[in-house]
């Protein structure tokens, strides 16, 4: 069954399309599992919420190289557009339809250049997360912005403290009923 | 707890945000010591006779010690039940990986178009062989692959046929029989 018609499952509005594939997440009542597909396999990860030590966000400056590698290339495209188009400093274009055809190619170019200078600026720092579990630290992958971060970690929190709760409330029963006893609420 | 008190890492003075959960503190839990028997009569495990029996299987009914006792999501298992169910797909918690059959016929019927369409009548049989054969595997859990492969089956019919087609437009075309013609 599809995990989208799965009422046991929900998807988390994290990850997507990464440079070697996809990753999705969903929560279930007592884990979150991570669907990852690379070339011909999809491979899955479980974490279950009362094994989760901790989240660990820590921001990258892949923003920031890509902002100044698309920011340098659309300078030099400036340059050289104003160096070719002498006409444009002189206010005399459009003169023709020559002059349509070399716009529309140097607006294209700033495009392409521009939109995701844009789009990476928009989309805020970027991130690596890993999950720490008490025999292994998983990074997480396709979760590279500090906001999508942010969002797993208030949706993940309050689950996984509930479920330790739980757990930790479960293990004091079992070890101490006396104790046990006594926390138990009245009635 | 939240270390909101450590915006950069002391190492490597990077901007780090960590949430800790009740569990970072939990002590390691003690590894299970299976308890020999004492008394004669008692119940023992299927697998060490000389154990006492701590539970029983709940996909078989053998009995287990705490050795043998695998807990899977609640239900205890023994070692022979867990692999069972691990390999053939019982056991969803313990599945780690898939195939995804219809990447691998997307593959075979659209690569050779790019990069060796003369063996087309080749790979798109190959295709339709994969898709009857792998019709029934487990599918994605993220998209539907039966659909994917419904498409994918007609398709590889279509460059079935219009390859074989083409073989014969280009050996034993129109050409050929006016030859044979005049």
């Amino acid at each position: 069954m599809m995990l989208k018609k799965d009422a046991n499952f929900r998807r988390l509005k994290v990850g997507g399309l990464g440079p070697l594939g996809s990753a999705s997440y969903w929560l279930a009542k007592d884990h979150l599992l991570v669907v990852e597909v690379i070339s011909y396999s999809e491979r899955y990860r479980r974490f279950y919420f009362r094994d989760l030590q901790a989240v660990i966000v820590q921001q990258t400056g892949a923003r920031k190289g890509w902002n100044i590698g698309f920011g340098v290339a659309l300078l030099i495209a400036l340059v050289i557009a104003l160096v070719l188009l002498p006409g444009a400093l002189r206010g005399g274009f459009p003169s023709g339809g020559d002059d349509y055809g070399v716009i529309g190619i140097w607006s294209a170019i700033f495009l392409v250049l521009g939109l995701p200078l844009l789009v990476n600026t928009l989309r805020g720092p970027t991130c690596t997360v890993h999950l720490r579990t008490a025999v292994q630290t998983q990074k997480l992958r396709n979760l590279t912005r500090w906001r999508k971060a942010e969002l797993l970690v208030t949706e993940l929190g309050p689950l996984v403290q509930s479920a330790q709760a739980a757990s930790a409330a479960a293990s004091v029963a079992s070890s101490d009923p006396a104790d046990a006893a006594t926390a138990a609420p009245p009635g | 707890m939240e270390l909101s008190a450590l915006p950069q890492c002391p190492a490597c003075e990077v901007e780090t945000r960590v949430v800790l959960f009740p569990a970072f503190d939990w002590p390691f839990a003690e590894a299970v010591r299976a308890e020999l028997v004492v008394l004669t009569g008692e119940a023992t495990c299927f697998y060490h006779p000389q154990k006492r029996a701590h539970v029983p299987c709940d996909a078989c009914g053998r009995f287990l010690c705490a050795l043998c006792d695998l807990d899977v999501n609640g239900a205890h298992l023994c070692p022979q039940c867990l692999e069972t169910g691990a390999k053939k797909s019982r056991l969803p918690e313990l599945e780690r990986e898939r195939t995804r059959w219809d990447r691998i016929v997307s593959t075979l019927l659209f690569a050779p178009l790019v990069l060796c369409w003369v063996l087309l009548p080749l790979t798109s049989l190959v295709a339709l062989v994969v898709i009857g054969w792998k019709w029934k595997a487990p599918p994605s859990l993220v998209s539907n692959t039966r659909i994917s492969l419904g498409v994918y089956a007609a398709v590889a019919v279509l460059q079935f046929g219009g390859s074989v087609f083409m073989w014969w437009l280009i050996f034993a075309g129109p050409h050929t029989l006016t030859t044979t013609v005049q």
